[in-house]
């Protein structure tokens, strides 16, 4: 098992020492689920149901309140600094706000090569290298390298943001809205650079969106949230009971006139 | 276009800094370019008036009033740049440390620092004086001590703001931690408001070390630091009110300059 996740629960509204202040409504509750290597796992919900979240809890970067996250085997908050080294390795992210997550003073070489100083023992031009083949990758032009991220547009820093996850050639990503601010045409493309990916490297997803469509062409099973519970799975015959799945279905807007003709926004 | 005009107009407002730092060299060579023993006491020759031997006349005891300005820079600049220098050398290692552990360490300084901040710094700086005693060094290190105190709980700040941010974050998944994450991330970021602040407070620390000498607390005669000047002088205000001018607009002149290029580096970011 890639990663499993065990009864999760997350508050905010706590203070670390001293005064704690009243609990306030968990965010999320009795989160279980697993993943094998190399499947690509969906989870949608609507906003706020603590997607992303419980996106940050899996990447061991926000400590849940209660339960454990293992990857590999080995729990994420608990591992020697050793293994979370290697584990850092293996488990990458791209975020939902792709600006943010860039230091504004890094241009996009140092954003790019950083997993390599951290990883690697390549000599600078082996980054150049590495840094071009990357770029190639999310099919962006090698002269960005010297701009910083406020100079890029929006897709073009979500692209930047997906060839950093890929640089290492991780186990698993986790994709929080990764492709939600990219154009049609390049979210094909992503969506098939990763499928790619995935068979040629056993890589992993996990495709956070709140857009059903293109996660359930990305995904083999759909865990359904809604507030902060894992209220469905959905899997490969794409059956669904729960009324909050069938409230991110009819949220689909048909595409076809006819349909539109009987499907207007009962 | 834009950025062309606006590089024009920084490079124009950076012109205190190499006025700086040529009072920086002229303090730094002063037994060179000194005409005459800013110590050196004549009483025959008290009170002449400005010459060529005597660019601006001498004092009460026939010291060469220029020498002395010259020597005294490195007593009032030199003193004030090492002050900001190793107290934020120091609240750089400590608020950063701080901010990083959190937890009881990071609770107990807030606690202290806020004790300690609740006093004016000066009036801080004076209890230490009065606990140590009245000399330069003693000035030195009261008035690191409280400025570290202030940087240190800023720094902790600064450093706080970006541990929020998810590009913070993002380093820490590419594998960035510890001391790498410190240097790539948080300084790059913090610096600009960093050097801001501590060149606008060189001008303070230079008026606390001259007020200190002023009143007695701080470097002591014959020392010829422009506070202590403004001192000696005044007993001769009536006479020879220029006694107080000069050490008053050398005073005046540098702190000037400081918050002129504070003002600017902030608006460089
Ligand atoms: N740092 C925080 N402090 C307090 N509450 C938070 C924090 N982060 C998230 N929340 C709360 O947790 C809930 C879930 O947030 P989360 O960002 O996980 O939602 P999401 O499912 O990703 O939504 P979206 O689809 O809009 O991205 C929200 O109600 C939010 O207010
Ligand atoms: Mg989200």
């Amino acid at each position: 098992m890639l990663l499993e996740v065990k009864n999760i629960e997350k508050h905010y509204g706590q203070r670390p020492f001293l005064f704690k202040r009243g609990q306030e409504a968990p965010v999320l509750q009795k989160v279980t689920f697993s993943l094998q290597e190399g499947e690509c796992l969906g989870i949608v919900g609507q906003s706020g149901s603590g997607k992303s979240t419980l996106g940050r809890i899996i990447l061991g970067i926000e400590r849940p309140t209660n339960g454990e996250v293992l990857f590999q085997g080995i729990n994420l908050y608990t591992a020697t600094s050793k293994h979370k080294k290697m584990m850092r390795r293996d488990l990458q992210a791209v975020f939902q706000n792709s600006y943010h997550s860039f230091n504004p003073k890094q241009t996009i070489f140092e954003i790019l090569e950083e997993p390599f100083l951290n990883f690697e023992h390549f000599n600078k031009s082996e980054r150049q290298q590495k840094v071009r083949e990357l770029l190639d990758c999310v099919e962006l032009e090698s002269a960005l390298t010297q701009n910083y991220p406020s100079q890029l547009s929006g897709g073009q820093q979500q692209r930047v943001n997906i060839a950093r996850a890929l640089a290492l050639h991780p186990k698993l990503i986790v994709l929080d809205e990764a492709i939600s601010s990219l154009d049609m045409i390049l979210q094909k493309h992503i969506i098939q650079l990763l499928q790619t990916l995935q068979k040629e490297m056993k890589l992993a997803y996990i495709f956070i969106s709140h857009d059903l469509q293109a996660t359930r062409f990305m995904s083999d099973r759909i865990l359904v949230m809604q507030h902060g519970q894992l209220v469905e799975e959905i899997g490969e015959d794409g059956a669904y009971q729960h009324p909050a799945s069938q409230e991110l279905y009819n949220a689909i807007l048909p595409s076809h006139p006819r349909e539109r003709a009987n499907n207007r926004f009962e | 276009m834009n950025l062309v005009r606006k590089d024009r107009v920084h490079s124009k407002g950076l012109f205190s800094l190499p006025l700086l730092l040529i009072i920086g060299l002229l303090g730094l060579f002063a037994p060179i370019v000194m005409p005459h023993d800013p110590l050196a006491v004549d009483i025959a020759k008290k009170f002449l008036a400005p010459s060529w031997d005597y660019p601006l006349g001498t004092d009460h005891l026939g010291r060469c009033v220029l020498s002395r300005l010259l020597l005294g820079i490195r007593y009032s600049f030199g003193s004030a740049l090492v002050i900001q220098l190793v107290a934020i050398v120091l609240a750089l290692l400590l608020g950063a440390f701080v901010a990083l552990k959190r937890g009881i360490i990071d609770f107990l300084f807030i606690r202290i620092c806020d004790i300690l901040l609740a006093f004016p710094t000066l009036v801080l700086a004076f209890g230490l004086l009065g606990l140590l005693g009245p000399s330069l060094k003693n000035v030195l290190l009261a008035l690191i001590f409280t400025q570290l105190i202030y940087y240190s709980r800023m720094i902790r700040s600064l450093f706080i703001g970006i541990n929020k941010k998810e590009f913070i974050q993002a380093a820490r998944i590419t594998g960035t931690s510890g001391i790498k994450l410190v240097i790539r991330h948080y300084i790059p970021n913090l610096l600009p408001p960093i050097v801001t602040i501590v060149a606008l407070d060189v001008g303070k620390v230079i008026l606390e070390i001259a007020g200190f000498s002023f009143i007695g607390l701080g470097v002591q005669a014959p020392i010829p630091e422009w506070g202590m000047m403004v001192n000696e002088g005044k007993q001769y205000i009536r006479q020879h009110p220029e006694l107080m001018l000069y050490p008053g607009l050398a005073i005046v002149l540098v702190v000037l300059l400081f918050n002129h290029l504070a003002n600017n580096l902030k608006k460089l970011d």
